[in-house]
């Protein structure tokens, strides 16, 4: 028989790195299924016991591997169940496609068996991308788009597919014609570097802070190497958000641990008496927990301009991949000059710990010698 | 690692001494309840040479999760590395709110909203040809995670805990403190064991911050 555009579909994501799909069955995606049951491209379909839970292992794969994470469900009640899982991959900004089924085009807008405006329902959670693929001609720049706008917004994106679409005829190169589009799959995660002036004002900031504090939450998870850099450099401590928590290995003298209602005293006491905030890839919610605005100079970097400078009255709010804009300002050997503070420094005792026993160095290094760093960031 | 929402989250944040080269994730800004085994399956399929441990409350067992442990039974026996924990914390609960209710609001427990049925985990395991393990007492808890990482099942490691270890904040205000103690007099029903376990958590933080 002749490839369908479900056969296409699985194709064309297996081309886009696709090996795993979480989804459940159901009559309006019976094309797609179909597909799976004959495919040779070695995508591998995980049944789950509900939809919900679907969108939440694709979202957990995306965050576990860097990969866009793939679900899947039927129209109607499949769908609706999504809908909580891929919230949680918006909010946690991982990329996650959605895959549903619909109606046929012969039925829809009949108030058919299980048909549910899909539009409405994913109008937010999957606002950057949300599309029917009504032709078969159409599939093909559906499916890239959805994967490149998950990937280049870290976000939730949602095809839409209508029965009996799935089950015909492939188009898989549309002719070079008026009313087409040619798509292509390529996509390349940018790395993001601020102005060099804008280092070199980071870098006065940090220099001149006393007691300066880190937060640092998942976006700095590739960047372990340059903030433990950056708290050394300044003799700073390091409070992770929830989803930081790998970033920085607790064993780390001068790592406070989690910050907030679920945090240590360490970390609060931290951001107490801190007077610089640095804040690398977190988008950690509770203004309380943070210095009093005023109190602290604050720089923060995120990936993601839309997330800056919303929590704490920073000064300088960089967009940029953390790793790169953290080693941008790492002291360069002979550089920077020595200076000697007291043990009274940033660090809080150990003594103000909450913590177990077996954790209480974990706080207690105030260490004697700071550098600064270059301000001549190159 | 993955946590589930809850109460599970503060031991998750605050005990877990995350070492190098450790993976973890949990619900962050929706932190929605149920995410625990769903992202262990994820992770387990992500990265299948790897021990998997989920942390997750009772509440959030009965929601997604003992449906999920249905899933690993489906799977498990693929697996070459079958070590996949689900430590499920019991306090027949829903503690995190409990307490917040508590800190937060002054209010009582209210046990119509808050209690839950005591389900025996380690049993509905075992019904899924998985191995369960049920943890009641302090000296049975190391030898059961010893059990738990050799075994040759993924295994839901049911540790039955108490509701009245306080998780709350590392620093308590005196408005967080002033409403504790007025649901304490208030009568809460929980009143006598968490004044008994760990008030003493709440009282370093409030004598500084006063």
């Amino acid at each position: 028989m002749a490839e369908t555009v479900s056969d296409f579909l699985l194709k064309r994501m297996c081309h886009w790195g696709v090996r795993r799909v979480f989804g459940y069955p159901g009559d309006g995606i019976n094309g797609i299924l179909a597909a799976f049951a004959r495919d040779t491209h070695e995508i591998e379909f995980i049944q789950v016991r509900h939809e919900e839970m679907a969108a939440m292992m694709a979202c957990a794969h995306a965050k576990f591997t860097g990969d866009v994470g793939v679900c899947m469900a039927t129209s109607g009640p499949g769908a609706i169940h999504l809908l909580n899982g891929l919230y949680d991959a918006r909010m946690d900004h991982v990329p996650v496609v959605a895959i549903v089924g619909q109606a046929a085009r012969s039925a829809m807008g009949s108030d058919y068996q299980q048909e549910v405006d899909l539009h409405s329902l994913f109008k937010d959670v999957a606002r950057e991308y949300v599309h029917d693929a009504t032709h078969p001609a159409q599939v093909r720049h559906v499916i890239d788009r959805a994967f490149r706008i998950a990937r280049a917004e870290r976000t939730v994106t949602c095809i839409v597919i209508p029965k009996d679409v799935q089950e015909a005829d492939a188009v898989e190169q549309p002719p070079h014609k008026h009313n087409t589009a040619q798509s292509s799959i390529a996509y390349s995660t940018p790395r993001v570097v601020p102005s060099t002036p804008d280092l070199q004002a980071a870098a006065r900031i940090l220099n001149e802070g006393k007691r300066v504090a880190i937060l640092v939450g998942s976006g700095a998870r590739r960047a372990q190497q340059e903030v433990v850099a950056v708290a050394e450099a300044t003799g700073g401590c390091i409070a992770k958000a929830l989803l930081g928590l790998n970033v920085v290995p607790d064993t780390v003298p001068f790592v406070t641990g989690p910050i907030g209602l679920l945090g240590t005293k360490p970390s609060w006491d931290v951001m107490q008496q801190c007077d610089t905030l640095l804040m690398v890839g977190t988008s950690f919610p509770y203004s309380e927990f943070l210095p009093k605005p005023g109190q602290a100079r604050g720089i923060q970097i995120d990936i993601d301009g839309r997330m800056l400078g919303i929590r704490y009255p920073t000064e300088l709010n960089l967009v940029g991949s953390s790793c790169r804009c953290s080693s941008r300002r790492k002291t360069a050997p002979g550089v920077a000059a020595s200076r000697t503070r007291s043990a009274s420094g940033a660090r809080p005792s150990a003594s103000a710990r909450t913590r177990p026993p077996s954790r209480s160095t974990r706080s207690s290094c105030s260490r004697s010698c700071r550098r600064g760093f270059p301000t001549d960031a190159s | 690692m993955t946590s589930d929402s809850g109460s599970s989250a503060n031991w998750f944040a605050r005990n877990l001494v995350f070492r190098e080269g450790m993976l973890s994730s949990i619900s962050g800004n929706l932190a929605t309840m149920g995410c625990g085994v769903p992202y262990a399956i994820a992770a387990k399929f992500a990265h299948p040479g790897r021990a998997v441990i989920a942390l997750v409350g009772d509440g959030a067992m009965q929601m997604n999760g003992m449906a999920e442990l249905v899933t690993i039974a489906k799977y498990w026996k693929k697996w070459h590395d079958r070590r996949f924990v689900v430590c499920v914390l019991n306090n027949r609960d829903l503690n995190q709110v409990t307490w917040e209710m508590r800190a937060m609001a002054g209010s009582a427990k209210f046990e119509a909203s808050q209690d839950l049925p005591d389900v025996r985990f380690s049993h509905f395991a075992e019904m899924l040809d998985l191995h369960g393990i049920f943890v009641n007492a302090p000296e049975k808890v190391g030898p059961a995670w010893d059990e738990a990482l050799r075994s040759d099942r993924p295994v839901v490691y049911e540790a039955y805990v108490d509701p009245d270890v306080p998780p709350l904040p590392p620093h308590i205000t005196l408005e967080q403190a002033r409403a504790f103690t007025s649901s304490v007099l208030e009568g809460d029903p929980d009143r006598r064991g968490f004044i008994r376990q760990s008030i003493e958590q709440l009282f370093p933080g409030v004598t500084k911050k006063s």
